[in-house]
């Protein structure tokens, strides 16, 4: 039997999945579609993805040891199966490029002053190798040991723009239309729960620890939302011009300069959270791969990972036309419907267990 | 009859090899012949005249194996042995005692070699707390144990290993808080060994470990009774190898190096804040070196302006980039800790003067070297030395470090130090996750991990280890 992770550790997943590329970009691309109703927008793109947790703590109580791969190939067949995990690998992937482009652009503008593409891929793809050659357990172990220090990084940032004069923000200044079309123009950052199904098998989950999966869930929610609320306190009217939020919270700050450059701290805490979400993203693509091939193990699986990520990388991403066309358009319609097909799926799979249960 | 017993006597000797510290002695009364084989450089041979000697050559009564028994040698153990045994006794300390009238052979346990008194190991000094210290031979070390626990539960198992140095291994751990499935893990490990000689525990050591390959210490080691015991009690297993002071135990995890024996003989509280401080000094000793590379080639937007100044003030003019700069005084540091560690100590005290005072000194006023860098590199080996257990493997991450450092600045050391918990978070030691009580987060450990608890608040043994018997009562 393949190790499992507990329940803390997966919460550790999903508060790291669900802070992804929503700490850099993502607050100052919002901003420009709906100025400070964005973080309405956000509320409302967290309770629509926010649905499909209960469903997945149903369906892992009705099939606790099972994989999500296995029961769909039960009941809804091989095809089925095969296509949704395509789509699931290629979601991974895609949002493996995006944090790699976002965090990209931000290193590039921050910290090495040159082009350091090749730089950048040497420091991230040893530390994603490894990691998913040495399992889920090992890289939910990692994220655990680093957790409170992120956490901590991620609290003195939003502390630190406190020394600055912030301003109220000011709601209901943008149409609904705005808001919900913000909410839903960058979906492809949202989606944070799809990994779940991926290592459903992994978790160790046991009846009335639900409570603790939530905590985790609205921590992560929380710690987003403070981020959107102290960045659009603290530039109501610029954000559109900050594209590294928690980077330039403590920017203009009055320690900045009296301490040091506190922005090391930022640094700090995003190079940690990018690693560990490209982590996860990339054991999602091999889990997925090591589900449709079921004859390559992971060697193969995180080679071609490694393959399309240099390839992609070189060609694609670097700029921030790209890495915001890569956001928008396309790929959220993709993400949204990938997650409403999975909620789909997998209530019809809580019906038909039901249905087995009441003929038994 | 007699000629045949001389004859035996002589094949033992062949069979040894007549090596010159081999003794014989003869002993004839009424037709009647006795001989005595032992090796003269591992028995007491005072007692061997005084309680053997002396009563066989005035003894009054027949020979016979039973009279041998029962009158004269009551100074030892006797033992009757098998005829295939004869070698392997006398290899071990034993006289050998052999009749022409009988075919009964007996095994004298006059065992005796200079043994050190136990004192204060030199590896770990104690303000407080008990000072004694292992010592090489392994019975005095099992009574070291024995003293401080009591126990019928305390059990000792010892096997011999090595084909040439039969070197006695024992198991020691406490039944019914030990794990079983470690105890036999560990004596599974240790049957399994072939070799030709067990001279040291390291030599032990890189057998039980779990991945001998790895370049992190995965067994612990103390030369203290004290320690051992205390380990003991949490539920490890412990190895004793005779000739070597340093005891081994199993499981062991990374937090137990932060621990030193002097925490547990101080207020807890100073002892919390002494092991933060051995935290901090860790990760100095690790990164700092690499880290004021990375500043000081990619960062330098991020280092504070008035040590911005400082550090173009002192660097301007030198012919080395900060890399090699840091490098070469790494590599100065590691010659001279080398060399002070292998010349006589009045020598090594010379070294070190060269070495700080000439070699330092004179490099920053040659403007070959920084004062910052020396300052840098100084600080990171005098931290190496706040977990002196790890220092050699703190010493290989430290020049890791810096090539990262040089090479990928500071997204390199972060991706690096994610790299090595990562690995570390595969190692199992014995069943037990290495990084634990913190990953996987066991939280009635944490009180005794980083943080310090007094005795009275340590009501049950660490659930790390999964024991037997989880409540200390």
């Amino acid at each position: 039997m393949r190790a499992k992770i507990s329940v803390r550790q997966t919460g550790i997943l999903i508060v790291l999945c669900l802070l992804s590329n929503k700490l850099l970009l993502l607050p100052s691309l919002m901003f420009e579609s709906s100025g400070v109703d964005s973080i309405i927008s956000l509320i409302i793109a967290f309770s629509v993805e926010l649905a499909i947790i209960p469903i997945f703590i149903h369906l892992k109580t009705k099939y606790p040891n099972v994989s999500f791969y296995e029961i769909v190939q039960l009941h809804l067949g091989k095809i089925v199966v095969k296509i949704l995990f395509v789509a699931i690998m290629l979601f991974m992937f895609l949002k493996a490029i995006l944090t790699f482009g976002i965090v990209y652009a931000y290193f590039k503008q921050e910290i090495y002053q040159e082009e350091f593409l090749f730089l950048i891929l040497i420091c991230m793809l040893p530390v994603l190798t490894h990691g998913v050659m040495s399992g889920l357990r090992a890289i939910s172990r990692t994220m655990e040991f680093f957790f409170y220090l992120l956490i901590a990084g991620f609290l003195v940032c939003l502390a630190m723009s406190l020394f600055t004069s912030i301003t109220v923000p000011v709601f209901f200044t943008n149409s609904i239309d705005s808001i919900f079309s913000s909410a839903f123009k960058y979906f492809i950052v949202f989606d944070d729960f799809l990994l779940l199904f991926v290592i459903m098998d992994r978790i160790d989950f046991k009846k009335g620890q639900e409570k603790k999966i939530y905590l985790y869930v609205f921590l992560g929610i929380g710690l987003v939302l403070s981020l959107f609320i102290f960045f659009y306190s603290k530039y109501p009217v610029t954000a559109f011009m900050h594209d590294n939020a928690l980077s330039d919270l403590l920017v203009f700050s009055v320690q900045f300069s009296a301490i040091g450059r506190l922005n090391i701290i930022a640094m700090i805490t995003i190079m940690l959270i990018t690693l560990f979400q490209m982590e996860i993203y990339c054991y999602g693509f091999c889990q997925s791969f090591e589900y449709l091939f079921p004859k390559l193990n992971k060697k193969y699986a995180v080679t071609v990972f490694d393959l399309f990520v240099i390839v992609v990388f070189n060609l694609y991403v670097g700029s921030h036309t790209d890495i915001v066309d890569g956001a928008s358009g396309w790929f959220s319609i993709f993400a949204l419907a990938l997650g409403i097909a999975l909620a789909v799926i997998s209530i019809l799979l809580c019906l038909l267990r039901r249905k087995d249960e009441n003929k038994n | 009859m007699s000629n045949f017993l001389l004859q035996r006597v002589e094949d033992i000797k062949q069979e040894l090899s007549n090596s010159s510290d081999m003794g014989s002695r003869i002993f004839k009364k009424d037709g009647q012949t006795l001989a005595l084989l032992f090796l003269k450089s591992i028995i007491n041979q005072e007692l061997l005249s005084s309680a053997v000697y002396f009563p066989l050559q005035t003894f009054e009564k027949k020979f016979t194996i039973e009279n041998i028994n029962e009158t004269i040698l009551k100074c030892a153990d006797v033992q009757e042995i098998q005829e295939s045994e004869i070698i392997n006794e006398i290899l071990n300390g034993k006289v050998i005692i052999l009749a022409d009238f009988d075919e009964k052979v007996l095994s004298l346990d006059l065992y005796q070699v200079p043994v050190r008194l136990p004192s204060e190991p030199p590896t770990s000094p104690v303000l407080q707390g008990p000072r004694e210290g292992f010592v090489e031979d392994y019975q005095t070390n099992m009574t070291l144990l024995r003293r401080r626990i009591k126990s019928p539960d305390l059990v000792f198992k010892t096997i011999e290993i090595g084909s040439l140095s039969q070197t006695k291994v024992t198991i020691c751990y406490i039944k019914g808080i030990a794990r079983q499935d470690i105890v036999e893990k560990v004596k599974d490990k240790l049957k399994r060994i072939k070799i030709d000689g067990i001279l040291d525990s390291y030599y032990v050591l890189s057998f039980l470990e779990e991945r001998p390959n790895s370049l992190f210490k995965q067994i612990g080691n103390s030369e203290k009774p004290d320690i051992v015991s205390a380990k003991m009690l949490e539920g490890k297993v412990a190895i004793i190898v005779d000739n070597s002071p340093i005891v081994l135990t199993v499981p062991f995890i990374f937090i137990e190096d932060l621990q030193s024996s002097n925490d547990y003989y101080t207020n807890h509280h100073y002892s919390s804040f002494v092991r933060i401080i051995r935290v901090v000094g860790l990760l100095i000793a690790i990164i700092a070196s690499g880290f004021y590379i990375s500043l000081q080639l990619y960062h330098y937007n991020i280092i504070p302006l008035n040590f911005l100044i400082t550090i173009a003030d002192t660097t301007q003019g030198l012919p080395f980039t900060p890399f090699l700069e840091i490098l070469f005084i790494f590599l100065l540091f590691q010659i001279l800790y080398e060399v002070s560690l292998r010349l006589p100590s009045y020598l090594g005290l010379a070294t070190s003067v060269v070495g700080a005072l000439i070699l330092g000194d004179t490099g920053v006023k040659a403007g070959l070297i920084s004062p910052p860098a020396v300052i840098i590199v100084a600080l990171s080996k005098i931290a190496l030395y706040t977990i002196p257990e790890q220092s050699s493997q703190i010493t290989v991450l430290q020049f890791l470090f810096i090539i990262i450092g040089g090479s990928l600045g500071l997204a390199g050391i972060i991706a690096g130090m994610v790299y090595i918990v990562n690995y570390l978070n595969t190692i199992d030691s014995y069943g037990t996750p290495y990084l634990a009580p913190y990953s996987p987060r066991i939280p009635r450990d944490l009180n005794d991990a980083v943080f310090a608890s007094s005795p009275s608040q340590q009501k049950y043994r660490p659930k790390t280890f999964k024991t037997q018997d989880e409540v200390r009562k």
